[in-house]
């Protein structure tokens, strides 16, 4: 019965409750929004590599060698002598490695040296491999490959021959243009870092350098590209590897085994754990957004008891009708909780299809245009318990106006003066 | 049809029964600095079935007696016993329910909840008296009828009728529960003069088939000569001639 007339009061003071409602909803969406886009960054962040065992680079910070290795952000500081790498992928306690070789670039995108042993080893999200859209893995020495995204924003087809240029930037000058190559695959998009880079063989990367010097081409210098022959072009070293292993127990010890090498300075790190430790550094943000997101609810609650409690004032003799006519106390009380509910599960439903819509209409846009891919809103134990918090919330600031109705009801008489 | 009539008094009810209203020793103030006391009443009985006009002037404390009567307001000392049931001995749950199911009031004005509809103003009624109403429309209507309303206006809400069509809307909603008492505050002052004799002749015809006990408050004495008890409050109520100080 108390939600009826709730209901019907509510309806009786439709502009006011409207605002209410709106301002309930908007700070829901804003509140699920944050939430449920903190999950999706977390998600894909930790999805960016899967099944490595460990990254190995030159003795730096862990998260530089994350940055640059995984993220291909920033830049190492020393490389890696390609004795080294073969010793240490030669132990018996490691299944496969993947060479890392970087420094140049095409057109604001990295350029990656590596091995077939990329194609077939690495594994993001869950667990999942690599797959070509078009094409296969390089296997000529001035072959590439292509990642989703470098293929969408400029425009490359399978076969197109590209240049690549020498360090990074959007505008290099110094361009390997006397060795251009030539597209043979085209990875599918996987929402990771994988879709903003080419990749070349090791050879390829140590050819376009053959005529330069220490960052320079050499003049006069021009060698012919079919002169070139793979099995001659060992790279002296490289940039990072990332290492399989046999078994998932000798991690701690091939770690401290290559923590300690003797013949120079390494570091191998674990990258789940250098993840989370990245994910950690931003948690500062993550918070910041999110005690914003609490706030702005907990201010559009409040006015939504500011609301019902100015209502309480113009309910004087409703609250007499009702009280003459046998309603005890609580009904009242529990007819203002009821409407402050009402309002506030309306809000949650339109934020919830808001959002959910809003989510389908964007997803699209935000993978095409910056390579975020966000999945569909769905109700989560989070989601749920937060829903949660905030019908608790809005029960509990309920009470300064259903409270305030009470009391009236207690001591106002029956005949309230008009 | 009163108690003092010769057919009544062959019923072996109990005395207290056959009061409708009986209050003794009462004694009420309200907490405050003053506490100086609104009402002291030694005694006061309204019989089962009469029709009582209560006057005096505003300010006698006659919303307080009525809030007392109805179970609202709670005396400090001294007992009010409602068809027999003392009120001080209820619970206020259990006082509200009482009210609910025994007593009617309708009030000078603002008597329904305007954003409701007529029968829904009625229904919620229903809903506290705790009756078993599978026909409420039926009874509803009926009540309609004998006060001359339209039965096309059950469906609008309460706040689009006139004030005249309220006041019996307010009379259906205080008789659906067929209460034994029915108070009644100043009914007629928002009415012109044609509307509050159809008012009045309406109430009484209604009140006199269904039984109640009425209890009908105003200073408009020009209304006295439709009841058979007048009531001065000032008479009873002693709390002006002696300095009652807590």
């Amino acid at each position: 019965m108390f939600v009826n007339v709730a209901w019907h009061s509510l309806l009786n003071r439709k502009y006011s409750v409207l605002l209410a409602l709106i301002s309930v909803a908007i700070s829901t969406f804003v509140l699920l929004g944050v939430e449920h886009i903190r999950h999706e960054a977390k998600e894909s962040f930790s999805n960016t590599v899967s099944g490595v065992d460990l990254i190995v680079g030159a003795r730096t910070g862990p998260l530089n060698l994350l940055l640059y290795s995984v993220f291909r952000m920033g830049n190492a500081t020393n490389n890696i002598a390609w004795e080294s790498y073969r010793e240490l992928a030669a132990d018996a306690k490691v299944a496969w490695t993947i060479p890392i070789s970087l420094g140049d670039s095409h057109r604001g995108y990295r350029v990656m040296g590596t091995t077939q042993d990329y194609f077939a080893h690495f594994r993001f999200g869950q667990n999942t491999p690599l797959t070509f859209a078009e094409g296969r893995p390089s296997a000529q020495l001035f072959d590439v490959v292509i990642g989703a995204e470098v293929a969408r924003k400029l425009d490359y087809r399978l076969h197109d021959h590209i240049i690549l240029a020498h360090g990074l930037g959007q505008a290099s000058f110094s361009l390997h243009d006397d060795k251009p190559f030539q597209i043979v695959g085209i990875l599918r998009a996987t929402g990771t870092p994988v879709d903003q880079a080419l990749y070349v063989s090791l050879q390829g990367m140590e050819a376009i350098h053959l005529n330069w010097k220490d960052g320079v081409k050499i003049p006069g210098r021009q060698m012919a590209a079919h002169a070139l022959e793979a099995d001659k072009l060992t790279p002296k070293s490289i940039t990072a590897f990332m290492v399989g292993l046999k078994s998932k127990m000798a991690t701690f010890h091939v770690q401290r085994q290559i923590n300690h090498y003797q013949r120079e300075p390494l570091l191998a790190i674990l990258p789940g754990i250098a993840l989370t430790e990245l994910w950690q550094m931003m948690s500062v943000m993550e918070n910041t957004l999110r005690l914003i997101s609490i706030l702005v609810l907990f201010s559009s609650l409040l006015g939504l008891s500011t609301m019902l409690l100015s209502s309480i004032r113009e309910r004087q003799r409703e609250i007499a009708v009702m009280r003459a006519i046998g309603a005890s106390p609580l009904f009242i009380f529990l007819v203002i909780q009821t409407e402050a509910l009402l309002i506030s599960l309306s809000g949650i439903i339109i934020a919830i299809c808001a959002l959910a819509a809003g989510i389908l209409f964007t997803q699209a846009l935000l993978a095409e245009n910056y390579g975020v891919f966000i999945s569909h809103f769905s109700m989560n134990s989070q989601i749920l318990g937060i829903l949660g918090i905030i019908i608790a919330s809005t029960l509990v600031l309920a009470l300064i106006p259903s409270l305030s109705a009470y009391r009236m009801s207690l001591h106002q008489g029956l005949a309230a003066r008009s | 049809m009163y108690p003092d009539s010769p057919e009544n008094a062959t019923l072996t009810v109990p005395e207290a029964k056959l009061d409708a209203v009986k209050i003794n020793n009462l004694y009420f103030f309200y907490p405050g600095k003053a506490r100086t006391a609104v009402l002291v009443i030694p005694e006061w009985r309204i019989a089962r079935g009469a029709r009582v006009f209560l006057k005096g002037p505003s300010g006698s404390g006659k919303s307080t007696l009525l809030n007392l009567l109805a179970g609202i307001l709670v005396a400090n000392k001294g007992n009010i016993e409602i068809l027999g049931q003392n009120l001080g001995a209820l619970s206020s749950r259990a006082r509200d329910r009482f009210r609910a199911a025994h007593i009617g009031m309708v009030f000078q004005q603002f008597n329904l909840i305007h954003y409701l509809s007529v029968l829904d103003n009625i229904r919620l009624a229903a809903h506290f008296g705790k009756k078993d109403m599978v026909d409420l429309t039926v009874t509803a209507k009926q009540l309609f009828d004998a006060l001359g309303l339209d039965n096309m206006l059950i469906t609008k809400k309460a706040g689009e009728l006139s004030v005249g069509q309220q006041q019996r809307v307010a009379i259906a909603r205080a008789l659906i529960n067929s209460p034994e008492l029915l108070i009644v505050d100043e009914p007629t002052s928002a009415l012109d003069s044609d509307t509050r004799d159809a008012f009045m002749k309406i109430l009484l015809e209604i009140s006199q088939k269904q039984g109640n006990t009425l209890i009908f408050v105003s200073h408009d004495t020009a209304l006295t000569h439709h009841f058979n008890h007048i009531v001065n409050l000032a008479e009873i109520n002693q709390a002006g001639a002696v300095e009652y100080v807590c």
